[in-house]
């Protein structure tokens, strides 16, 4: 059963996104800043990362910078509002696979997670 | 020229709100007003006199201020419900959950509002996490905010922007007002105006 990390600093997206991905036979592990991501990334190995950008503590783009850092091979979806095209475009150059607009749209974010991790 | 970029950058805000909640959300601006710091107090007072529940998102980038989106606490409660599918009159609070609720439909809408503010004037505006403030007057979160966005002596103006966003069945009520600051409403103020030479010398 693949398992996706949720990273948010919103509990009710974290809440929403474990309950589609919990339906669809993903195990589900959850951080809410960028901070905690890293310690949870290293302590879960996750197959697949959701990962916010906008967070205090440890902004979504600095959290995927030392994922990857740690493991070339982290799989990091970016999850972010409309108007931070600049943001995404960095993420993508720091090595994120995909990235996701908000509000989601759950067949976008299976499809994404589906494609990297099955 | 100023109300009609509002108008539609509030309708872009509305928009999100529909998706995020699965149903169609009205919205009218019924005001958008400059107006002196001294009299924010008495612009809010004319909406709201009780406690409410506030987002507000700040802004950085070429644009410095804040955006703020303010719910009655009953509309509040009723926007929780239908984001969590529970029965309608469930809510009676705020929780952890509830909260952090009606905090992502402040961010989602701030951002949506600021992007098209952004594309309307070519200016960089970035939101910062949103902050949610669960019972203050609306009038103290105003005044609250202009003086954290401060970057110029009190006698400058604000730009306030009344919007009501409706949900035909449920009636959430919601107010979005944009504090830049006084240095940021001269420059989106003198984008527009480029903006619209532009758009004239084009025709």
């Amino acid at each position: 059963m693949p398992k996706v990390l949720i990273v948010d600093d919103a509990a009710f997206m974290r809440m929403r996104s474990r309950k589609l991905l919990e339906e669809h036979g993903y195990l589900v592990e959850e951080a809410q800043d960028g901070q905690e991501a890293v310690k949870k990334y290293a302590e879960t190995s996750p197959d697949a990362v959701l990962m916010d950008i906008t967070m205090p503590v440890m902004d979504g783009i600095a959290a995927l910078k030392e994922i990857k850092k740690r493991d070339p091979r982290a799989r990091v979806i970016m999850c972010t509002a409309v108007g931070q095209q600049a943001l995404v475009l960095e993420a993508i150059t720091a090595g994120a696979k995909d990235y996701l607009l908000k509000p989601f749209d759950p067949d976008k974010v299976l499809a994404s997670l589906k494609k990297l991790v099955g | 020229m100023l109300k009609a970029i509002l108008t539609r950058g509030m309708e872009s805000a509305a928009s999100v709100i529909s998706d995020m909640i699965g149903r169609r959300v009205e919205m009218s601006v019924p005001d958008v007003s400059l107006v002196s710091y001294e009299k924010i107090a008495s612009v809010a007072r004319h909406s709201v006199e009780e406690p409410s529940v506030g987002v507000k998102i700040g802004v950085t980038g070429d644009i410095t201020g804040s955006v703020m989106l303010i719910f009655s606490p009953p509309s509040a409660y009723r926007l929780v419900d239908i984001l969590m599918d529970n029965e309608l009159g469930t809510t009676s609070s705020l929780g952890d959950i509830g909260g952090s609720a009606i905090c992502e439909v402040g961010n989602l809408a701030g951002s949506f509002f600021l992007n098209f503010l952004a594309e309307a004037t070519g200016l960089h505006a970035m939101p910062a996490p949103p902050v949610l403030d669960g019972q203050t007057l609306v009038a103290e979160m105003l005044k609250s905010s202009v003086r954290e966005g401060e970057d110029a002596p009190c006698d400058g103006n604000a730009l306030v922007a009344q919007t009501v966003l409706t949900q035909s069945l449920q009636s959430i009520e919601a107010l979005f007002f944009i504090v830049p600051t006084p240095n940021s409403l001269a420059t989106i103020l003198e984008a527009l105006k480029a903006e619209n030479r532009r758009e004239s010398e084009v025709t």
